[in-house]
């Protein structure tokens, strides 16, 4: 309830202004002031409360100043797995030259736990920065952009004043690996030395082993012989090369188990450079390697996650 | 504790000890020993990075703390003992640095010991240092907020809560006019102690102590702008009937409801009457009638045997009234008996007054005036020690102003004339530039009253007039100047007078300003502006309105402040200028080197002397170039010799 009435009230880019604890033990001292003021008919009692009333207001005109003009705009957002640190890209920015300081921006979200960030300033001379929300990601699943909220104490501390963001967008949280059985490849795709013969990516080897009797010839690193007198054997990229299958496990007995094994599936074979294919309820992944091809699985592991949730 | 807040610690510690300077001066001795090895102590552990005392050992100074306020005041609340407390928890606190929540605590803290330093003076350097410190207090919020505190910062530091204060200026005005005044109901009773000297007893050397002191007792102000001369002003306090010898007290406690007034159209003289002079409004003896300004609560005015006013309680807070005063002294209806009560004489008091006693009771008045003229009386602020009134009378012959009037009523009575003595203050030191005096303790005396059968009046004597012209033709003031040091030259002692005269000048209208609004002023006031009763009952609404309006138009301010443009940009702009004077003016689609290739083309002696100035600051624009402060006074002194080309 409390979550609509907030989604209803608390307008984009609108500015929102209380005291803060400080504030309000100002204010009190300065209740104290005046009723002390009145007790003992002293002017110069009255004054000093009076003082510090004209700073708290003053304060408060300039804590509001401070964040009027100023805009976020959402860049982008890292993915990452669960319970780790992901950074949400945005970008300040205000509308006309003036010096803003001390801004803070965090995410709100039930989704997400903000951690603590720097504090940014604007100037005429850079109107726009690109800052960093950091945030952790406690559940996995594909999650909606947190609100943004840009906050304020400059400058005296008494007073906070903020605006919230909403953006549409998502947030892709990858099942964290959990490495508790482990997936057996099917090994080569095709034969040692068809394999031994493919050249790296580069056209060149990868790297050197000691020679073992009984390995071709051709495989000798001859140039390296040359130079130092020693045998060693070239080996070329994608000459262990595994491939893995990594199959639905089921949503049984627990769905996010099961999908931070196929994730833990994913990053070993990701580690040994293996190529891999994923099958999920509705589709394949094709067979394929590298960091792209995890992230498409994480990615869909993720999706699978948001939709049995939904 | 986070390290950029630790860079705070030092800076607290000194805005503490800012904070607390009047209290130093204010409260015992024991407070400044205690608030020192506090800080002193906090300041080591911070130099040293050692480690904070155990949480108990806080509890116990807590302890002690209390303790000693009790001792001391006999009570933890009060105006004085609860500002002891207070600052001494204030000192305390500095042990319990963790969050930047205890560093804005402590803030507070600083503000509420400054209100506790106003509870006790409210002088003009007091206000000096207030208006320093609140300055102080709110540059450390500034650098609160920023989390760390540099010393090379000092000027941004200084300009940041000026800045504050400037834009405060509006509002503290225009509610120190608007704001309702009221009244708590609390606080008149509290206790002030009374200093020496005007009370109901008088024995030798209770007048003398005051003279060494330029305290100030009260100003009062002549609306019709003509200040009596000093010698016919006698301020009364208090009136002794009951007295023997050098002795003398109040014997008839008896007191009456005063008659007051409220409206102060016809009064003559206005006093500002200062706390800790026990509970008498001092008025001159043709005192007619006495007013106060209209108060929410006002104070229990009491009357008096011998026309005295006094409080019912010794006041707490600086007190204004006004006197109507009448060409002849108001006539008493009261029982005379009593002041003609007095102890047998001894035989050789009995022996000098009997040449009196054959008179008739004028010229008796006058003979024994005749014997402080002429009988070899000194007048002494250190009178020696004397028992009895007569060895004052036949041997030492040197006293202070309460000898001389105890002697003369005492004498007056045994001639069967009715006398008491009078103690207030004589004299007063008129103002260089308005129509006020000022008297200060060392204006303090006493006299003789003795009431005159003929014309049915007390008539005052003043045997000190006597023996000692000066001191009531030139004022307490001149004796004063004995009591400051010997080792002072005369020049020193002149400064000092010229100089206190000044302040005496600037703290008069400061408190002319401060005191003078009270309630009546207010209304006063706000009717100049309209106001009547009835809307200024709602006063609250209109200040509210009021404050609104200033929010706004402070807002407006702030929305219309220009940022301090880039040195380069400026020079730039002066550039511009310079070039305008002489009729070259950049168009809107010009950059600075196409207006350069303009001028090459018309003016290649100029462009010769343009050129590296606005490489400079294309640079410095566009480029990587920073330009220092000497870069700048370079540029400055190009731009200016520009000018100068034919």
């Amino acid at each position: 309830m409390f979550k609509s009435w907030r989604r209803k009230w608390i307008r984009y880019n609108r500015i929102y202004i209380i005291p803060t604890w400080g504030g309000l033990m100002f204010l009190g001292a300065i209740g104290v002031l005046i009723l002390t003021a009145a007790t003992y008919n002293n002017n110069l009692i009255y004054l000093l409360a009076f003082f510090m009333f004209a700073v708290f207001i003053v304060s408060m005109i300039q804590t509001h100043y401070n964040l009027k003009g100023v805009r976020v705009r959402f860049r982008s957002s890292d993915e990452t797995f669960e319970e780790a640190e992901l950074a949400i890209w945005c970008e300040i920015t205000q509308s006309r030259s003036r010096y803003k300081t001390q801004l803070q921006l965090r995410a709100d979200s039930e989704k997400f736990v903000s951690l603590e960030s720097p504090k940014h300033a604007l100037s005429p001379e850079e109107t726009t920065k690109l800052v960093k929300v950091p945030v952790r990601a406690p559940k996995m699943g594909l999650h909606e952009l947190p609100d943004f909220i840009l906050e304020t104490s400059y400058p005296l501390g008494l007073f906070r004043a903020w605006k919230v963001f909403r953006f549409e967008g998502k947030i892709v949280v990858y099942p964290k690996p959990q490495y508790s059985r482990l997936l057996t490849a099917k090994g080569d795709l095709s034969g040692r030395e068809a394999l031994a013969l493919r050249t790296s990516p580069d056209g060149d080897f990868g790297e050197l082993k000691d020679y073992l009797m009984g390995e071709s010839y051709r495989q000798i690193a001859w140039k390296h012989y040359a130079r130092t007198g020693e045998l060693f054997t070239k080996v070329h990229w994608g000459q262990d090369h595994k491939h893995y299958e990594i199959p639905w496990i089921g949503e049984k007995p627990d769905l996010e188990t099961n999908l931070r094994l196929m994730s833990s599936w994913i990053q070993i074979a990701l580690g040994e450079n293996a190529t891999f294919e994923m099958h999920t309820p509705d589709f394949t992944i094709e067979s394929g390697s590298g960091l792209d091809q995890a992230r498409r699985c994480w990615r869909a592991l993720a999706e699978i996650k948001s939709r049995v949730a939904a | 504790m986070n390290a950029k807040l630790k860079s705070l610690n030092i800076p607290l510690i000194l805005l503490l000890v800012f904070n607390l300077l009047p209290s130093m001066a204010l409260r015992p001795v024991w407070f400044v020993a205690m608030a020192g090895v506090f800080l002193g102590y906090r300041m080591w552990l911070d130099w040293g990075n050692r480690r904070m005392p155990p949480r108990w050992v806080l509890l116990l100074a807590q302890v002690v703390i209390a303790f000693a306020v009790w001792e001391h005041y006999q009570s933890l609340f009060g105006d004085e003992a609860a500002g002891t407390w207070l600052a001494l928890l204030a000192c305390l606190k500095l042990y319990e640095l963790r969050r930047d929540r205890d560093y804005l605590m402590l803030v507070i803290l600083c503000f509420l010991v400054l209100m506790s330093g106003l509870l006790l003076d409210q002088s003009l350097l007091m206000g000096i240092h207030l208006l320093l410190a609140c300055l102080a207090n709110v540059g450390f919020l500034y650098a609160l907020q920023e989390g760390f505190w540099k010393w090379s910062n000092w000027k941004k530091n200084l300009r940041r809560p000026l800045g504050i204060f400037f834009r405060s200026v509006p509002l503290i005005a225009l509610v120190f006019v608007l704001f309702p005044r009221f009244s708590t109901g609390f606080g008149s009773s509290s206790n002030v102690k009374a200093k020496t000297g005007i009370n109901d007893r008088l024995h030798p050397q209770s007048v003398s102590s005051l003279s060494p002191s330029d305290e100030l007792v009260f100003r009062a102000t002549f609306f019709s702008g003509i200040i009596p001369a000093r010698q016919t002003l006698y301020w009364r306090g208090a009136v002794l009937d009951k007295g023997n010898g050098l002795v003398w007290e109040r014997a008839d406690k008896s007191v009456s409801r005063a008659p007051v007034r409220t409206e102060s159209t016809d009064e003559a003289i206005e006093i500002y009457l200062e706390p800790g002079w026990d509970r008498f409004l001092f008025t001159l003896e043709n005192t007619e009638a006495i007013a106060l300004p209209d108060e929410p609560i006002r104070k229990p005015l009491l009357m008096r045997n011998g026309f005295i006013f006094e409080w019912a309680h010794p006041l707490q807070t600086r007190q204004r009234y006004f006197l109507r005063v009448g060409d002849v002294r108001p006539t008493e209806t009261e029982d005379l008996y009593p002041y003609l009560e007095v102890a047998e004489p001894s035989p050789e008091l009995a022996e000098f007054l009997t040449p009196f006693k054959a008179m008739r009771e004028d010229e008796a008045v006058r003979a024994l005036m005749h014997v402080f003229q002429d009988g070899g009386f000194q007048y002494s602020l250190e009178p020696p020690r004397v028992e009895t009134m007569e060895d004052f009378l036949f041997r030492t012959k040197i006293g202070f102003c309460e000898h001389f009037a105890a002697t003369l009523a005492t004498l007056l009575r045994h001639l069967k004339i009715p006398s008491r003595v009078v103690v207030g203050f004589q004299g007063g030191t008129p103002s260089l530039l308005e129509n006020y005096i000022t008297v200060r303790a060392y204006d303090a005396h006493a006299w003789v009253e003795y009431y005159d059968r003929d014309v049915k009046r007390w008539r005052r004597l003043d045997p000190t007039a006597q023996v000692a012209p000066i001191r009531i033709s030139s004022g307490g003031q001149i004796f004063a100047n004995e009591a400051l040091p010997a080792w002072m030259p005369n020049f020193l002692t002149r400064i000092y007078r010229k100089h206190q005269t000044i302040v005496d000048e600037v703290e008069a209208a400061w408190i002319s300003f401060l005191l003078r609004f009270d309630l009546a002023r207010q209304k006063e006031l706000l009717a100049r502006f309209g106001m009547d009763e009835v809307l200024f009952r709602a006063l609250p609404v209109f200040l509210l309105l009021a404050i609104l309006l200033v929010l706004a138009f402070l807002y407006f301010l702030e929305a219309q402040r220009r940022e301090p443009l880039p040195a380069e940009e400026k020079l730039y702009r002066l550039f511009l200028r310079t070039l305008k004077k002489r009729r070259i003016t950049k168009t809107p689609n010009e950059g600075p080197m196409s207006l350069m290739a303009r001028i090459e083309k018309t003016d290649p002696r100029l462009a010769a002397a343009c050129r590296p100035i606005l490489i400079d600051l294309v640079n410095s624009r566009y480029g990587r170039l920073k330009l220092s402060s000497a870069d700048l006074k370079r540029l400055k002194w190009q731009l200016r010799s520009l000018r100068k080309i034919a």
